[in-house]
């Protein structure tokens, strides 16, 4: 069996404001690592072989990447034609030709090892015709996902399209173990789900695995922010690198990340859990608050206060500057005296912010702040209303209010 | 289900003895079943068999599994689903001459023409499984064949039915014959020995090489090879189909689920199915419905769990049949006795069919004369024994303390005897009963549909939920029973303080305690004038800041009036139970997941209390 992982997908409109050319949303960052890393490793975890991963040509650095977290050797193949998985699948079909079966994993899903680890060995103890990974079917955010029922023994019934009109019971969560023939009924241009469906059809018995942990799919600027929040909730001791460099004054109280060769000056207040990455810096007086996901390379200078925001790396934060449930792609700049607002009317329905209870539910607020594309220039005193998105490489005058 | 298990050994100098092998692969196979177990061996050249009806830990200790001699051995667990487990129907099974030895894992269907063919043929059977026409077949054709392989090879020919078969014999004492055909069966591969078994838990001790036996395939092992041959005869190489197993034995067992308690929730639709299939077969429904007629008073009692499915029959039969129900907590039976007197009749409700409490109510009901319903989920446990007549629930073995599925299936069990009661006492009609039957017989489809549409809110809540202290779970008329069975479950797994009370109940007392933020989660049957009173107390709620949650049909108002919905399809309120518990089991699983608490254990319980 050998493994798979898509990496050449491309990005939704709203994500891309965050990938530069030549990137894929499997190299975004999240605490300090690729998108891609998350997958591979676990997928490596459940089943430790060479890995091929279908990648777009010119986003090289994919495979670099992969390389850099692999344990097993990597074989890169790219992917010529079309966008869909179907295509993807198929580029990767002549690596395929001996196997029986093939253990597929979408590069842009946040997953631990253990549903991987759950699927593969229930796979071969149970021995069906394919085997894959379902979640729980959440209506306020499921539209983009593939759906799927199943029968009372787990067994799929059907892969859902966005034309069934069954109501769907679980999401089908982008890892699957698949029989070699199916590429024989991907070729007849049949997708995915509907390759699936017949082979139900032809009395393939399916299992499915739910798992009910860990799961994000990388799909709009703020998975990123429920990945943090996610990954960050499960550090449970503080780390800090001996390369770093902290000032006695400041404060650290954990659980945080601090990697190697960052430098905190005085009087920085960290409350965990916060990640701050390689080669950073942030500035005296700052406050960096829960749920702060600052990737390598990031500066942040004096007076600023971070809260439950994801920066890219290569991004500079001048001073006195509020960024609150915000994410901010590579190399910007954002200048001295920004602020942005973060309370979401209940009128503004912004894809996908998911709501956690941190409060009663009956006194939930959505909170999200900005979306600052790369190479970006924020001017100062720049104001950023809720849930602005702001497209990569512009130059934001100073004294703008952003709506 | 059953477990089977056997051992070879060639090289005496293994860790482990086969007995002491056969002893603890049956164990990581109770799951499997546990009513009765044994196993057989070749020592020199006599087939020794040891078996009985208990727990495997208890005949180890009277028979000695561990300490059988010889270096082949095989093992059996049973869960009996038809018939009485009892010493004579323990496997493993001999013939005649006591030359074979078979257990087996499966149902022959054809075994009743096979048994009668045979005892004209002179053969003497002792048991009244379907599994022992095997060894007698074997024997029947080794008179002729002289050779245990092609005698076995022809005997599985016959057979119809599903089977996962190991047989062995004293004139090929080194070997265990195997055949597969719809039941599971592995062979894992050791140095110096080979082991079958059921399901890889039971060997991942000794060894992690594995074959899986496809159906159709037949062969042998001994203790340092083996022979399989597929269904058209051909041999196969079975060294292309060895894998290597990497995981631990608890993961095994679970199905890909991280706790039994989360893989049974889900397991609740096969569950209702599979005792849906039995009670609408089962003759001893009208025997029941007869005897609660014929009684002067009728008792229902159970604990725990069991006593919330006890209430909401006694609520039942009172609103569809108007027949009175006393329900009472067993372990309060002393309470009740005085009243009890012949032509009265206890209907007792216990899962395991051994709990202590519900046990000694019986023993002193009958006493004074009572008849006795056993509800049980273990078929010929101690209270269905005791009793007058017994029905089942066919949950299958329940292995997280908290009980999930066998609640659903009790109170599936329940209303079946509900409505042929109303029938039976012109109560309602025969369409109205047509209705109810169809309705229940849905029930596994309508359970999985809830689970599915209300278990990412489940996960959702209990990210609030989980830093809770209290909260209270409130209904009215048939979600009572409902209500308190959320409350036990977020208790008992979440260790999270919980009471329930009739909707109506909360402001005589427990809504003082009610403040900013406290949870109320109500519980709305599907009922529109059930609904219109609940309101009410939804509001005195909310007036004093509570965060109102509801298990709620998906068309409600009631709906609005909500923090948080748990929405689930409206049907029947008579299958309140089977719609609205999921979504609090599921509640009550996650939150203790949350809490990093293991719900599969929770701490100060036991599954089967047989102690007062």
């Amino acid at each position: 069996m050998k493994n798979i992982i898509l990496a050449a997908g491309r990005a939704k409109r709203e994500l891309s404001v965050l990938i530069p050319p030549g990137k894929n949303k499997v190299l975004l960052r999240i605490l300090g690592k690729p998108v891609i890393y998350y997958p591979l490793h676990s997928l490596q975890e459940a089943s430790g072989k060479e890995t091929i991963i279908v990648y777009r040509k010119g986003e090289e650095q994919v495979i670099s990447e992969a390389r850099n977290y692999s344990k097993h050797p990597i074989i890169p193949i790219t992917q010529e034609e079309g966008n869909t998985i179907r295509e993807a699948i198929l580029a990767a079909s002549k690596e395929l030709d001996k196997e029986n079966y093939f253990f597929l994993v979408f590069g842009d899903i946040v997953i631990e090892p253990e549903p991987l680890i759950r699927l593969y060995n229930t796979h071969l103890t149970e021995e069906p015709d394919a085997t894959i990974l379902l979640v729980p079917y959440d209506p306020e955010y499921a539209e983009t996902y593939g759906t799927a029922t199943i029968d009372e023994k787990g067994y799929l019934t059907k892969a859902l399209t966005s034309k069934s009109i069954e109501k769907p019971k679980y999401i089908i969560g982008g890892a699957y173990i698949l029989p070699n023939h199916i590429l024989d009924l991907l070729e007849k241009n049949l997708s995915l789900p509907e390759a699936i469906n017949q082979l139900i059809r032809e009395g393939a018995k399916i299992k499915t695995i739910l798992w009910t942990g860990t799961w994000i799919d990388i799909g709009y600027p703020t998975d990123l922010l429920e990945a943090d929040y996610t990954l960050l909730s499960m550090i449970k001791t503080t780390m800090i690198s001996d390369k770093a460099e902290i000032e006695p004054t400041s404060t650290i109280i954990g659980p945080v990340i601090i990697d190697e060769n960052t430098y905190i000056d005085h009087h920085v207040l960290i409350k965990g859990p916060v990640y701050i990455g390689k080669n950073s810096l942030i500035g005296a007086h700052s406050f960096i608050r829960q749920y702060s996901d600052i990737n390598n390379n990031v500066r942040i200078g004096a007076y600023n206060e971070v809260k439950k925001s994801n920066i890219q790396p290569y991004t500079l934060l001048d001073s006195y500057i509020y960024l609150a449930d915000s994410i901010i792609g590579e190399n910007s700049i954002i200048g001295a005296y920004t602020i942005t607002l973060n309370v979401l009317e209940a009128k503004m329905k912004t894809p996908r912010v998911r709501k956690h209870l941190v409060n009663p539910p009956k006194k939930e607020i959505e909170k999200l702040g900005a979306i600052i594309g790369y190479n970006t220039k924020i001017g100062s005193k720049t104001i950023i209303y809720p849930g602005k998105t702001i497209k990569p490489e512009t130059i934001i005058e100073p004294d703008t209010v952003l709506r | 289900m059953c477990g089977i298990i056997g051992v070879v050994v060639s090289n005496k100098s293994t860790r482990y003895s086969p007995g002491s092998m056969i002893f603890r692969g049956l164990l990581r196979l109770e799951y499997r079943g546990y009513d009765s177990a044994g196993v057989a061996s070749i020592c020199g050249d006599k087939l020794i068999v040891l078996k009985g009806k208990g727990r495997i830990i208890d005949l180890e200790k009277k028979l000695g599994f561990s300490k059988i001699c010889g270096s082949v051995v095989i093992g059996h667990t049973r869960w009996a689903t038809h018939g009485a487990p009892s010493d004579i129907n323990a496997h493993p099974h001999t013939d005649c001459r006591n030359w074979f030895a078979v257990v087996h894992n499966g149902i022959i269907q054809n075994y009743l023409d096979l048994k009668k063919t045979l005892i004209n043929k002179g053969h003497v059977f002792k048991s009244d499984t379907d599994t022992e026409v095997i060894p007698h077949l074997v024997e029947d054709y080794y008179g002729v064949l002289r050779n245990v392989y092609r005698s076995f090879k022809q005997a599985v020919r016959v057979l119809k039915g599903s089977y996962a078969l190991l047989l062995i014999s004293v004139h090929e004492p080194e070997k265990i014959f195997f055949a597969k055909k719809d039941s599971p069966l592995i062979i894992g591969l050791g140095n110096g020995f080979n082991v079958l078994a059921s399901d890889i838990p039971a060997i991942l001790e000794y060894t992690r090489r594995i074959i899986t036996v496809r159906d159709g395939w037949i062969g042998y092992v001994s203790g340092n090879d083996v022979y399989i041959e597929d269904l058209d005869g051909n041999i196969v190489d079975w060294r292309r189909y060895v894998r290597i197993i990497d995981w631990s034995i608890s993961d095994a067992v679970k199905a890909g689920y991280p706790h039994y308690m989360l893989k049974e929730i889900h397991e609740q639709p096969r569950a209702l199915k599979d005792t849906f299939y039995g009670i609408s077969r089962d003759e001893n429904i009208v025997r029941v419905v007869d005897m609660i007629l014929d009684a002067e008073k009728v008792f229902v009692t159970g604990a725990g769990t069991s006593f919330h499915a006890s209430y909401y029959f006694a609520l039942v039969t009172n609103v569809l049949a108007g027949v009175m129900v006393y329900p009472f907590i067993a372990s309060e039976f002393e309470s009740y006795t005085s009243a009890v007197g012949e032509g009265d009749l206890l209907i007792v409700v216990s899962q395991s069919g051994e709990t202590m409490d519900a046990l000694k109510a019986l023993r002193a009901f009958k006493e004074r004369g009572a008849r006795i319903v056993a509800v049980s989920n273990v078929v010929d446990s101690a209270i269905p024994r005791e009793s007058d007549i017994a029905v089942y629930t066919r949950a299958g073995p329940e292995i997280g303390v908290a009980a999930t599925k066998t609640f659903t299936t009790q109170t599936l069990v329940l209303a079946w005897i509900a409505v042929f009661l109303a029938k039976s006492c012109g109560c309602i009609g025969d369409d109205e009963a047509r209705e109810y039957m169809d309705l229940l017989g849905d029930s596994a489809k309508i359970v999985s549909e809830t689970i599915s549409v209300t278990e990412y809110a489940a996960k959702k809540l209990s990210e609030w939920l989980y830093r809770v202290k209290s909260a209270y779970y409130l209904s009215r008329w048939i979600g009572v029973p409902v209500a308190m069975e959320g409350a036990l479950k977020l208790k008992e797994i979440a260790y999270i303080h919980a009471e329930s009370y009739p909707a109506g109940e909360s402001k005589h007392g427990p809504i003082a305690l009610v403040e900013e933020d406290f949870p109320v989660i109500f519980i709305v049957p599907s009922n529109r004038e059930v609904e219109k009173l609940l309101l009410g107390n939804i509001k005195e709620m909310k007036a004093r800041g509570a965060v109102i949650i509801g298990v709620v049909p998906e068309d409600s108002g009631l709906v609005d009036e909500m923090d948080y919905v748990f929405s689930i399809p409206r049907t029947h309120w008579l299958i309140t139970p089977i719609t609205h518990t999921p979504p609090q089991q599921l509640l009550a699983y996650y939150t203790a997941v949350r809490k990093g608490l293991d719900p599969d254990k929770p701490r100060n319980l036991a599954k089967t209390v047989t102690v007062e």
